[in-house]
């Protein structure tokens, strides 16, 4: 109970803090920009929406039941855009169309006599962030359609039912509760984006609680701003769970059936057709941002191939290990504390403290930077203690936002995984007089240990990457390859952002090949 | 007359072990037949050929005197005027028994339905969804579906694997009951002797992809063709006594 309250101040401060009134600014901001940012917000979120869910769906498709060259490693291609984190892939864009962009000075070459794309608005954003964000849509997709039993396919042929009306009628219906899962995981990207909304200069919710409470000075107004953005996130949340509520159906899944399904092999238009679509989003999500990225990098590397990026790159694996580790530890105390003590309504903190990952990173760091300054207040004003330092000289409060963040992702694999297990297991053990953390260590965490390993590697990567919260919360003594590239990029500097970012993004990439391949292992070893 | 005719009809899917080698029969209009084997006997790549699901490696099959598998030509699935009612039943979850009986139809869809929910004996089940159904009902439904596209030829894989033995009982004389009523011809897969004597007007037994026996049920325990058939009767269930009893 004491950790899930703990973990769940975050979101108390901001409903308690509403309560103090507006602050100075406010009017100010209804005024001039909320409607703004309530425009943006929602415009990015639906055209993200429409081409990721274009995206995903017609990628997972193609893959799941045709056979073209290399379908094996483009099915995993595809999900390489999440590797990049979508500022990055902004930052890139426009070194790529821009005034004498890479990619305008080509085309120029071709005897093309385009100048620039104008990316730095807002169909630019949705665009980046589409192509960034379309795999969280594809994953759950294309895992989806390959668990249809072959049978459901088949009884549509035998019906004289075509490909498309199977396609519409029966595979997207069935597969919407995967889609609208990761259609909802995309929204929260999108309303989470600091970096490229503020590159392209979008005010969006983000951007606005940061100008608010950087620019202005009003961290009142910021809370008023996070408070209707929760109220967003929350809305959208209920919408989804409904829809999923609704559209959640029983396959009766054969494992034998799923993977004797045959895939068409691709000819002639159809073939060229297929692979272009499939093409795009690889394309454009990861090809030409990387090598606008590595053209950068070849510019600048003799004067950023040096001990201070070494150093950051240690700092942020550093900051992102030691979260990865307190993440795993709470997601398993909320498991199991709970499960030894039967507690009355820890059901409700446990929903709170995991909601971190629904959250936009700056409202987090708003509850936190409020009630921390609250606790300082207190210690000063009762003790006369100065614990200010605790707090703002040191990574204690960042690490505490990243368990609060990114709870979630380890958090409810691992609850599934133990559930998974059952309780005969440790309960076989408590009969022969082994205490329950001997049982915990010896019995339940080796018996978790793939899910431990695939959940702290998730965490890692998330962490990783992550600016907004990172950004508000950091001491200045520390550095992390995410925020050095958003800082050269927001200085003009941004061939100087590639080195970062591309250390970033090259180890992501290892740490997914790892994951994927333990996963399969996994999955082989259960077998 | 003839509804079906296969000649010779063998199917390896790896290139190198027959799933089906060299099977030969033919079937009555109007009649029931009842596939019997073990596991892994190519009961279901059988029906597989004949729907069109599977492209055989050599052999013929005719389906109401006309050639629709055979080494030049094969025609697809949905041009055989047979039906398959899968083992799991593949009723789309999403949509309600109305909706997967007249998924195949392009016309008269309601009064179709309707008549096919008289025939199941389910009327009133419309608007329900597979997931609130028996196993019973979604068996019921399945073949309804089928039978909306009115084929001549009905091709059931285990459809009594999944049911208790009091409503399996039930469901044999119902189906028997609805395939004499339309007076169409049916094919089904069993591992259980009692479902095939149960229903069926003839029975095949298929050991490791080869026929061992085709013959008419009231003829074939007193014309045992070979002691492969004798063991297959005698492995097949525990109440084997029983069934030969029942029989003589």
């Amino acid at each position: 109970m004491i950790v899930g309250l703990f973990i769940s101040i975050p979101v108390f401060a901001i409903v308690i803090y509403l309560f103090a009134g507006t602050g100075e600014m406010w009017s100010h901001i209804v005024k001039n920009f909320l409607f703004d940012y309530i425009k943006n917000s929602l415009f990015l979120i639906l055209g993200t929406g429409i081409l990721c869910f274009l995206f995903g769906t017609s990628t997972a498709w193609i893959v799941c039941n045709y056979e073209f060259p290399f379908c094996k490693y483009i099915e995993w291609l595809l999900f390489l855009p999440l590797a990049i984190p979508s500022y990055i892939v902004a930052y890139a864009y426009v070194g790529m169309l821009g005034n004498g962009g890479s990619l305008m000075l080509f085309l120029q070459s071709l005897g093309f006599s385009i100048q620039k794309i104008e990316m730095m608005n807002i169909f630019g954003l949705i665009w980046v962030m589409s192509c960034s964000l379309y795999p969280y849509v594809y994953a759950g997709t294309r895992a989806m359609f390959k668990s249809f039993p072959k049978s459901i396919r088949e009884s549509s042929q035998l019906l004289g039912v075509s490909n498309r009306r199977y396609f519409f009628s029966v595979a997207l219906p069935l597969a919407s509760p995967a889609i609208i899962g990761g259609l909802f995981l995309v929204f929260m990207e999108v309303l989470n984006d600091y970096g490229a909304a503020k590159y392209y200069g979008i005010n969006t919710f983000t951007t606005g609680i940061f100008r608010t409470w950087t620019a202005l000075e009003d961290l009142q107004s910021a809370i008023y701003l996070s408070a209707i953005l929760v109220i967003l996130v929350l809305a959208i949340n209920g919408l989804v769970h409904w829809q999923r509520g609704k559209k959640s159906y029983a396959l009766k899944l054969n494992k034998s059936q799923q993977n004797q399904k045959q895939r068409k092999k691709l000819k002639g238009f159809k073939k060229l057709g297929y692979l272009s679509v499939i093409a795009v989003p690889i394309l454009f999500g990861f090809i030409l941002p990387v090598a606008q990225l590595l053209y950068w990098a070849f510019l600048t590397y003799e004067k950023m191939l040096n001990a201070e990026l070494f150093w950051i790159a240690l700092q942020s694996f550093g900051v992102a290990l030691t979260a990865a580790f307190f993440i795993i530890i709470t997601a398993l105390s909320l498991i199991y504390f709970s499960r030894w003590n039967h507690l009355n309504g820890f059901h409700f903190f446990k929903k709170i403290s995991t909601i971190g990952y629904v959250l936009p990173g700056a409202i987090i760091g708003i509850g936190i930077i409020r009630s921390s300054q609250s606790i300082i207040d207190f210690f000063s004003n009762n003790f006369s203690l100065s614990i200010g330092y605790l707090f703002y000289g040191s990574s204690i409060v960042l690490i505490y936002a990243y368990v609060f963040r990114f709870l979630a992702v380890s958090f409810n694999p691992l609850e599934a995984n133990s559930l998974k297990l059952g309780k005969n297991l440790s309960e076989s053990s408590y009969l022969l007089g082994i205490s329950k953390i001997k049982t915990l260590f010896k019995i339940e965490l080796p018996l978790l240990k793939n899910t431990l390993i695939s959940a702290f590697l998730l965490v890692f990567i998330d962490t990783l990457k992550e600016l907004p919260l990172t950004l508000i919360l950091k001491p200045y003594n520390l550095q992390t390859l995410a925020v050095k590239a958003y800082e050269y990029a927001d200085d003009e500097r941004v061939a100087e952002a590639a080195l970062p970012a591309l250390v970033l993004i090259f180890v992501i990439i290892l740490l997914m090949i790892f994951l994927n391949f333990w996963d399969k292992e996994s999955a082989n070893l259960e077998e | 007359m003839k509804i079906l005719e296969i000649e010779n009809l063998s199917k390896s899917y790896d290139g190198k072990k027959f799933a089906l080698k060299d099977c030969s029969f033919s079937l009555e209009a109007g009649n029931i037949c009842a596939v019997v084997g073990e596991s892994g006997s190519g009961k279901s790549t059988l029906l597989r050929l004949i729907s069109g699901l599977e492209r055989p490696n050599s052999g013929f099959i005719k389906i109401e005197g006309k050639t629709v598998s055979d080494d030049n030509q094969i025609i697809p699935p949905q041009e055989r005027n047979t039906g398959f009612v899968f083992q799991d039943y593949a009723l789309f979850p999403h949509l309600t028994v109305e909706q997967n009986i007249a998924f195949g139809l392009k016309n008269n869809k309601k009064e179709r339905v309707r008549e096919l929910l008289e025939l199941i004996k389910m009327e009133g089940y419309e608007n329900s969804y597979p997931s609130q159904l028996s196993g019973g009902q979604e068996q019921r439904v399945a073949i309804a579906r089928t039978l909306a596209l009115k084929p001549n030829l009905l091709l059931l894989d285990e459809p009594f694997s999944n049911l208790d033995s009091n409503l399996k009982t039930e469901l044999r004389q119902e189906i028997r009951q609805i395939v004499k009523q339309i007076g169409m011809s049916m094919i089904f897969i069993t591992h259980d002797l009692l479902d095939a004597i149960d229903i069926s007007d003839e029975i095949i037994f298929l050991k490791e992809g080869e026929m061992l026996q085709h013959s008419s049920i009231s003829e074939f325990s007193n014309n045992i063709q070979s002691e492969e058939v004798r063991n297959i009767i005698s492995d097949l269930k525990s109440n084997a006594n029983r069934i030969l009893e029942m029989v003589n």
